[in-house]
């Protein structure tokens, strides 16, 4: 288990997630994250990185319970304090949702009731979690409102959801989740379709929220930059996958997992010429190393079929830096099935 | 676009189709064979008689002031005179008007108030048994020939289980009808505390009212269903979830007021299918509304009485659409404040 | 010193656990459903229903020795038995020959009405779509006007003054159905004019009107077959019910409409079977267009 460098008890713990989908026929189950296991840490925030596809947003509804039938969570934990999400009833998962992990969505606009006024939508979130009624409720709203950065708080809160700007929108939400009071926030890109600089006002509030409240981050983003500027540590997925995790620098600077290495080669970076990761080398399906006495090696999950390869593990390359990686055996030897 | 400007907008296209509603109706008449001046005049009429007869029905004129004849009378409230009663079509139509509101309003309140509820029922179940046998309900509902289920109530409740009363009209023959207030008589019974005439309005409501809303069921069930499912499935119900609200807090504020928003839709269809329908289910319980004195009509050619009544009916779709329209308007602000 | 993926291949083929299985899905057992899972059951029951009656239509004649017309004076209003199937009616005529023969004419007739509506009103829908300007405009208010009336409603007038016969039911009940295909074949084909491929076509040089017809149509029919599977049924209903008042077919054709028409007086007194038979093959006709009707919309959103 990778542990973070603060000795803390985890705001969540993921332990060999899997979690699949049945197909449109209905008489197979097609995987969509298999074996993911990480950490989030008190007063961290990690971001968690991958393309469309790989399993990020599921493994964070998963975190809430909120999986959407007919898929299903199909092996592993979620510790979330000290309970186990997999396989928790309905009310055990109404307790956790808000109060210990709260979410923002892509798409903020459609994730509010078109037809309920905004500031009722604030201030039902209060009267439930916080058990106000609804005058004390109403004005918190506002407040909520003022905070999170809306100008004309009474005119936001008695609009609705269509009125709205994206960027508005999306501080509804972050004040409605704030209203809750999680430790921990899922993030799943809260940006995209957003202006630059709104993303970058957007990003502003969840920090400064974060820094107020030592709530936790996982923020789902496929834009590094932003990993870059705003998280502690970094977790990379491809196909289902945790293939890299560790703090933002190291991974940066040294990644080891050749789809991190391609990612990072297709960022911009303005100390780097565009598409080299290390000067002289060229992306590629695998990257070996050693670590103590063991050879491994890191291969991009695309080419495991054609490359028939061992188990893979989750290797620690360096403190806090862990890497999904194939041991390999010295030629000639077998390996009993 | 504007409130305002989609209003003046849609009142326009209502104007517009109305006159065409006119129009057609007329052509209906005028165009189609079939000779009006025989049956006033009967076989025998002399050819003096039936020149008279022409020129009195109008028909001798050129056919677009026939037309501009029609439109003005029609404009007026004149629908021309029913040859069987010998009274104007719309008096004829306007005194059975508040028979065929009364069924119409019973059976799509029964239809509504059973049908909504187990469309969401199954909504909330989907993939269940449940939701299975509710489905199968809504398209056995919709394949029941009305005429044929009708007949079928009365065999079981009358003639077979003597249940019911006899299928003709509102009231048994010893029973006064309550003062008229609206004209419906299990209503204006309630209201007036006529308890006898309302017992008695009310047992012979019951079979037809079954009879058509058992078929207008389907469209509730359905509408309900999949609107349901949709909203479901949407983004604020998964962020509603999140947020931990209960399922009660998210089925009762987010999932219907959402999903009911939709049904307006179905209320369209289903008015239009009691207008029709009402024909043929008032005929076979010998209801005495616009339905029956259409089947009348048309039996003993009354091409007046079946040109009124079929305008009437149009004219009564269109505005109900209208008022469905500017009802969405109300209910959902994305329209209203856009 | 760090081995490559080739000393990897060259060493033994490795376990494969079944955390690999080609990176694929794995089977379910039978026992655990899916949401999704739909079992054809009802499209199933639907084209088996279809080829029932279908084969009562065609074969169901030669079944029974009865003529369907003949009035038989000594077998009147006698019930279901092991002679007469469905009993007799108030002529001593065999209900179930009359049904069987009814079922010819029925499906005949709801085969017509979609046929003429949806050749009719999709070649209208995609005209007008495709040229546009005033054409578009009249006709599309034309629609309106039709549209303004119910169906039903619509149907019966134009039946009332046509006359009562089965052509005149075909094309009332027609005319009622086709500003559907109109609506529906034009607002494809708005969209799809727009499209790539026309504009492809067109750069290569080829008429306009062939576009149409051979690269736009075919792709606005699959919604207009949709409604298509509605309308089969749905006519049924509305050339029985429209006969069943008298407007139109009329006695002694035998029509399912009619036949229920025919037995409605004799329900009070008990003699239900001429009117429920007839009626209960209407119901399983429209049912099985439904469920069928059903099957192929799934099929066709589905792509």
């Amino acid at each position: 288990m990778i542990q973070s460098t603060t000795a803390t008890a985890p705001r969540a713990r993921i332990e060999s997630l899997s979690i699949a989908f049945p197909n449109e026929a209905g008489d197979r189950l097609i995987p969509v994250v298999r074996d993911v296991s990480f950490t989030v840490n008190r007063n961290e925030i990690i971001g968690l990185v991958g393309e469309s596809g790989s399993g990020k947003t599921q493994t964070s509804l998963a975190i809430l319970g909120l999986t959407r039938p007919p898929g299903r969570v199909t092996g592993g934990h979620i510790y979330v304090g000290d309970d186990d999400v997999v396989g928790m009833n309905e009310a055990g998962l109404r307790k956790i949702r808000g109060r210990k992990a709260a979410m923002i969505f892509q798409s903020p606009r459609t994730s509010l009731n078109p037809l309920m006024k905004i500031g009722d939508q604030i201030a039902r979130v209060y009267m439930r979690h916080r058990g106000m009624d609804k005058a004390t409720a109403a004005r918190e709203s506002l407040a909520m409102l003022r905070k999170v950065g809306i100008a004309g708080p009474e005119r936001v809160a008695g609009s609705y959801p269509h009125q709205l700007s994206g960027g508005m929108a999306q501080r509804v939400m972050i004040g409605m989740m704030v209203a809750c009071g999680p430790e921990l926030l899922i993030a799943d890109e809260p940006t995209t379709g957003l202006d630059v600089t709104i993303q970058a006002q957007i990003f502003e509030l969840i920090t400064e929220v974060q820094a107020e409240t030592y709530m936790s981050v996982l923020l789902i983003t496929h834009d590094l930059g932003v990993v870059a500027e705003t998280c502690h540590r970094v977790a990379v997925m491809q196909k289902g996958r945790m293939v890299e995790i560790g703090p933002v620098g190291e991974i940066f600077n040294r990644p080891v997992h050749p789809y991190t290495r391609r990612l990072l080669g297709a960022m911009l970076r303005p100390d780097r010429p565009p598409g080299d990761i290390v000067p002289g080398e060229s992306p590629s399906d695998t990257n070996s190393f050693t670590v103590g006495d063991r050879s491994l090696a890191a291969v991009s999950v695309d080419a495991w079929k054609e490359l028939a390869v061992s188990v893979p593990e989750m290797v620690e390359f360096a403190p806090g830096h862990a890497v999904l990686a194939h041991p390999i055996r010295p030629a000639g030897s077998k390996v009993i099935a | 676009m504007s409130l305002r400007k989609y209003l003046i907008r849609r009142l326009g296209l209502t104007i517009v189709t109305l006159f065409g509603v006119i129009i057609a109706v007329f052509l209906m008449t005028r165009v189609l064979p079939g000779d009006p001046v025989s049956v006033k005049a009967g076989s025998y009429a002399t050819p003096e008689v039936r020149a008279a007869i022409t020129k009195e029905l109008g028909l001798d004129k050129p056919l677009p002031v026939q037309l501009a004849n029609y439109i003005k009378n029609v404009l007026r409230g004149d629908f021309g005179d029913s040859t069987r009663s010998g009274h104007p079509v719309r008096e004829d139509l306007f005194q059975r008007l508040p028979a065929t509101f009364e069924l119409a309003l019973a059976a799509l309140f029964l239809g509504a108030v059973v049908g909504i509820p187990l469309g969401i029922w199954a909504a909330l179940n989907r993939g269940s048994r449940k939701d299975a046998v509710i489905q199968q309900l809504s398209i056995l509902s919709a394949a029941t020939p009305v005429f044929w289920f009708g007949l079928v109530l009365i065999y079981l409740f009358y003639a077979r289980w003597n249940i019911a009363p006899p299928p003709v009209g509102r009231l048994d023959t010893n029973i006064d009808a309550p003062t008229d207030i609206t004209g419906m008589y299990t209503f204006d019974a309630l209201v007036t505390g006529n308890w006898s005439a309302f017992s008695n309005a009310f047992s012979h409501l019951i079979l037809p009212t079954v009879t058509l809303g058992f078929i207008v069921m389907s469209p509730f069930i359905k509408m309900a269903r999949s609107s349901m499912i949709s909203v479901l499935s949407s983004d604020y119900v998964l962020a509603a979830k999140s947020l931990g609200l209960s399922n009660r807090e998210i089925v009762w504020q987010d999932a219907l007021k959402n999903a009911m928003v939709s049904l307006l839709t179905v209320g369209g269809i289903v008015l239009g299918y009691l207008l029709a329908g009402n024909v043929l289910v008032e005929t076979i319980f010998a209801w005495p509304g616009m339905g029956f004195y259409a089947w009348n009509a048309l039996t003993g050619s009354d091409y007046d009485a079946i040109q009124g009544f079929v305008l009437t009916v149009a004219i009564i779709y269109v505005f109900l659409n209208l008022a469905i329209d500017l009802a969405y308007t109300l209910i959902d602000p994305r329209i209203r404040l856009a | 010193m760090a081995s490559t993926i080739q000393d990897i291949q060259a060493a033994q083929p490795v376990f494969e656990g079944r955390l690999f299985s080609a990176l694929d899905s794995v089977d379910l057992a039978d026992g655990e459903l899916s949401h999704r899972r739909r079992r054809p059951y009802s499209a199933i029951v639907g084209f088996k229903v279809l080829g029932l009656i279908v084969l009562l239509a065609i074969f169901g004649p030669l079944l029974t020795d009865f003529s369907p017309t003949k009035p038989d004076t000594s077998a009147i209003l006698t019930g279901p038995s092991s002679t007469h199937w469905m009993g007799t009616d108030q002529y001593g005529r065999d209900v179930f020959t009359r049904v069987v023969h009814a079922a010819r004419l029925d499906l005949r007739i709801a085969v017509s009405i979609t046929a003429l509506s949806l050749v009719c009103g999709s070649l209208v829908g995609g005209l007008i779509g495709f040229y546009g300007g005033w054409i578009e405009l009249i006709t599309m208010r034309v629609i309106d006007v039709l549209v303004a009336f119910p169906g039903f409603i619509l149907a019966l007038g134009i039946t009332a003054m046509l006359g009562n016969t089965t052509q005149n039911v075909i094309i009332a009940v027609a005319i009622a159905y086709f500003p559907y295909f109109v609506r529906i074949t034009r607002g494809e084909m708005l969209s799809l004019r727009e499209a790539e491929f026309a504009a492809a076509a067109t750069t290569v040089g080829v008429k306009r009107l062939r576009i149409m017809f051979y690269h736009l149509l075919p792709n606005a029919l699959p919604p207009a077959l949709v409604q298509a599977t509605l309308t089969l049924g749905w006519g049924i209903l509305d050339a029985a019910g429209l006969s069943f008042l008298g407007v139109g077919i009329r006695p002694p054709t035998a029509e399912w409409g009619v036949l229920v028409g025919d037995g409605a007086q004799y329900i009070n007194s008990g003699e239900w079977w001429i009117s429920v038979f007839p009626g209960l093959m209407i119901l399983l006709a429209v049912l099985a267009f439904n469920l069928c009707g059903d099957w192929v919309r799934d099929r066709l959103e589905r792509r």
